[in-house]
């Protein structure tokens, strides 16, 4: 006998079951999307409240977000390309249509290739089952449903449309600037310093990029400093702390730069004493002595067109107090003596041309180094500038600190706030923070702290970047080890402490008696067959001792 | 071929419902019971019935006996009785000539329906007598076997209550019984039609309505009704989940049960399910059908162990906690 699949019955329950088995495809389609649909604008809701409240790296993030979605959709896709369950559908029909596993049978029935010795018992089931399945209303049966949770998603697409339209300027919870995390990130003011510190380096730069090799300007290495760090704060790389260790390294590379300068001004004073003593070059020796050597460079060349009328005993005078003039040895005015001293040289030998031409080349050392003077001025502003800086970022970091001491003081108590929590007082702070980096004595004994790199050009000596918060807490604390060692409390004695103002904290009555416990234990345990517990019972009421006794 | 099965569905569903009628002009109420009887009856297995005295189970019996035209016996099960006084005995017999031979005497259990009352007051030994006869519908004296005549059909009862001087069925002769039925008080309404019934001067009485022919026939007829495979998986997975210490066993199961339901507890729940199909007028044996027979076809092939004897948990109850954890086959 042929299989009943291949009969015209089994023809009419396949075709019926094909078009549930669609249905219910379509159903579950949209049922997985609801459920993704949901999940993401969930997750993109999520991201945007969270991006509100606390600042987090929402590129991250949504790209894991798309790499679920998308992981997700192929998950839908391969559910939907999977082969027909056409007894999952009969299934479905027989439960939804009442039909006590009719189709379900019959299907199965169908599927049998070897022929039953109930062959024919099982062909009129088949037939039965085919008229059926033949009055069956595939759509009312298995209806096209679309799943509630497209409302509630329908719901967070519009609060999320609603979010968009809020205008917040950063994070809600940051706490009056201070970040929470501490991943690097800088606030607003500080990025705009920041900024600003980078123009001023990049200026000096361009201006030291005609004198100066690559391999030996200052504010190339701290502008190389800086890029790095603003690269790695924005890839999320560099901590509050790595960043102020490079702040200083860049500050300190930009204030080497102030030794030379000082000594070309002692160089420049000198030279214009020299000067100052011949009257062609009176002006002259006035515009060094104020450190104008753009004017000063002006003059040179006004003294060298002067040169053409000026003969004899006048040429020659001149060319003595320029021999006097070239006589200084400092290294980095080391073109502008060269120049003085040809100049002089020629206007020995009466060569007025070759001393011209001496003169215009000292000019020209005098505007560079004019320009290395006015770079080394912008540096000393943009380390004005990391000083400033760093004192915030400081703050900023110290308040963090003290916020978490305050927390961690609180949940030891038992959430009340202690008074004192702030633990560390704020001139304290402010004394610690401003100690020498490396034990200076002048910050030790309390002197001026903080401010020692604000104004090298004033003469004052450079104190190094303040203390940090952590490197003095470990001070403190090696002090106390050193001091006294013997008042270190045992740890057994702290867990005992601990363990007895627990035990009295709990209520007396809840504790629960030993003897009451071995009581419960006893009753847990011993199971008494039901048919012998009348006979204990009645065994343990007469061996009760009387009242009257 | 089809009509011809169609109507063999018709004149089963016919003559079952005939006897349910006949046997309802005597008995009130007890419709599950009746059913169950009935569908032991057809599906070649022994009923055990348990209730307390006075609500009518030997009277269901009789009554049952009544409306069939088979013959029909009665053993009183008392201590002193005998192996023997079930299956008879050789005695001396004296032929026509006057000489005297062995010859085997037919006790009552040479019949189509037995009625074996208060089953738990014989002894053990007495009990084992039935052990042979429910399951090979025969009987061996010394060496001769004697084939009983079909249907044989066992319908014991016993008292729940008094348990003083009683010997319970061990679990070998609790298993040959396809049906343990309880039988419990009748509702305010059926007590109201038992007493117009049972206090007037005539009480009514039912006429023989299927031959012994016939009855075979209908035994025939059930046997034929297929089974799909993912509803014998259901009932096997049913079964399975009376067994303890196993991957189906459910959690009620693992704490109070010692030992599960036999193989022959599935055979009641299929055959049980295929003449619960054909009553309703289907051909082919449904998750309903099995469910509808888990109860008496497993109750009594449950061993509770120690927990679950003092705690008096019902077989029932874990069964049905089986019966609704356990989830339909999707195919």
């Amino acid at each position: 006998m042929a299989p009943a699949s291949s009969s015209p019955e089994g023809s009419v329950i396949s075709a019926v079951l094909r078009r549930i088995d669609r249905q219910v495809r379509i159903n579950r389609l949209l049922e997985h999307l609801s459920v993704a649909v949901c999940l993401l604008l969930g997750a993109l809701l999520a991201v945007k409240i969270v991006s509100m409240l606390l600042p987090v790296p929402v590129p991250t993030t949504l790209s894991v977000i798309g790499l679920a979605a998308a992981l997700y959709a192929g998950f839908l896709v391969w559910s939907q390309i999977g082969a027909r369950q056409l007894g999952r559908a009969a299934g479905v029909a027989d439960r939804r249509g009442d039909l006590h596993d009719e189709l379900k049978s019959a299907y199965w029935f169908m599927r049998q290739d070897r022929p039953s010795p109930q062959s024919e018992w099982i062909r009129t089931q088949v037939a039965r089952a085919a008229l059926t399945a033949g009055r069956l209303d595939v759509k009312r049966l298995v209806p096209t449903l679309i799943p509630q949770r497209f409302w509630l998603a329908l719901g967070m697409w519009a609060l999320l449309i609603g979010l968009s339209f809020v205008a917040l300027d950063g994070p809600l919870l940051s706490f009056t600037g201070v970040r929470l995390d501490d991943s690097g990130r800088l606030t607003a003011l500080q990025e705009e310093q920041f900024d600003e510190i980078r123009d001023l380096v990049e200026r000096a730069d361009e201006l030291q990029a005609d004198e100066v090799a690559d391999e030996e300007q200052l504010s190339a290495e701290a502008r190389r400093r800086l890029e790095e760090a603003m690269r790695q704060i924005e890839a999320d790389e560099m901590t509050m702390e790595e960043l102020l260790r490079e702040l200083r390294e860049a500050q300190n590379a930009l204030d080497e730069g102030n030794l030379q300068t000082a000594a070309l001004d002692e160089a420049l004073q000198e030279l214009a004493r020299d000067m100052a003593t011949s009257p062609e070059m009176a002006d002259l020796a006035e515009a060094l002595m104020s450190q104008d050597l753009a004017q000063a460079a002006e003059l040179m060349r006004q003294l060298a067109e002067s040169l053409r009328n000026m003969q004899g005993d006048d040429a020659q005078q001149l060319a003595e107090q320029l021999q006097q003039a070239a006589q200084g040895d400092q290294a980095s005015m080391e073109e502008l003596m060269r120049a003085l001293q040809e100049a002089a040289d020629a206007m020995a030998n009466e060569q007025m041309a070759d001393a011209q031409q001496a003169l215009q080349e000292a000019a020209e050392a005098m505007e560079a180094m004019s320009q290395r003077m006015d770079a080394q001025q912008m540096m000393n502003q943009a380390s004005q500038q990391m000083q400033a800086l760093q004192q915030s970022m400081e703050q900023q970091q110290l308040a963090a600190t003290q916020m978490s001491q305050q927390m961690m003081a609180a949940e030891q108590s038992g959430g009340e706030p202690q008074e004192g929590a702030m633990a560390m007082p704020s001139d304290e702070v402010q004394k610690s923070a401003g100690g020498g980096e490396t034990g200076d004595p002048a910050s030790q004994e309390g002197g001026p702290a903080g401010h020692a790199t604000s104004d090298p050009m004033g003469g004052e000596m450079p104190l190094g970047a303040p203390t940090t918060l952590e490197v003095q807490l470990e001070m403190e604390v090696l002090d106390k080890d050193e001091t006294r060692p013997e008042e270190e409390p045992d740890p057994e004695d702290l867990f005992q402490e601990a363990s007895r103002q627990q035990t009295s904290t709990v209520e007396y009555s809840n504790v629960r008696g030993p003897s009451r416990y071995a009581e419960g234990a006893a009753l847990a345990v011993e199971h008494i067959p039901w048919r012998y517990r009348n006979l204990v019972k009645r065994y343990f009421l007469a061996i009760r001792p009387r009242e009257s006794q | 071929m089809t009509i011809e099965i169609q109507d063999q569905i018709g004149l089963f569903t016919e003559q079952f419902r005939g006897v349910h009628a006949e046997i309802s002009k005597v008995i009130v109420g007890n419709r599950e019971i009746i059913d169950g009887t009935l569908i032991s009856l057809l599906a070649k297995g022994h009923v055990l019935l348990e209730g307390i005295p006075g609500i009518g189970k030997t009277k269901i019996v009789s009554t049952v006996a009544d409306v069939l035209h088979l013959d029909f016996s009665r053993i009183q099960f008392t201590p002193d009785l005998m192996p023997g006084d079930i299956v008879g005995s050789n005695v001396v017999h004296e032929t026509e000539t006057g000489e005297k031979v062995l010859a085997f005497q037919r006790g009552p259990i040479f019949t189509n329906i037995l009625l074996a009352d208060e089953i738990n007051r014989a002894t053990p030994k007495t009990q084992s007598a039935l052990l042979e006869a429910m399951q090979e519908r025969s009987v061996t004296v010394g060496v001769t076997t004697h084939r009983l005549q079909p249907p044989f059909f066992v319908l014991a009862t016993q008292n729940p209550l008094e348990m003083e001087g009683t010997y319970p069925l061990p679990e070998a002769q609790l298993d040959r019984f396809f049906y343990k039925l309880k039988i419990t008080y009748p509702e305010p309404d059926d007590m109201h039609e038992i007493m117009d019934r049972t206090t007037r001067r005539e009480e009514p009485q039912a006429q023989t309505v299927l031959n012994r022919e016939q009855i075979l026939a209908m035994r025939d007829v059930a046997r034929e009704v297929p089974i799909a495979r993912p509803v014998q998986d259901y009932a096997i997975r049913l079964t399975l989940a009376t067994h303890p210490g196993t991957p189906y066993a459910h959690a009620m199961t693992n704490r109070y049960v010692r030992f599960g339901a036999s193989p022959r507890g599935t055979q009641t729940l299929v055959i049980g399910g295929k003449v619960n199909a054909l009553l309703n007028g289907r051909l082919h044996v449904s998750c309903e059908d099995v469910r509808s027979m888990l109860l008496p076809a497993l109750r009594h092939r449950m061993l509770l162990n120690f927990e679950g004897e003092a705690e008096r948990i019902d077989t029932d109850e874990i069964l049905r906690a089986i019966m609704k954890d356990t989830p339909e086959p999707n195919e």
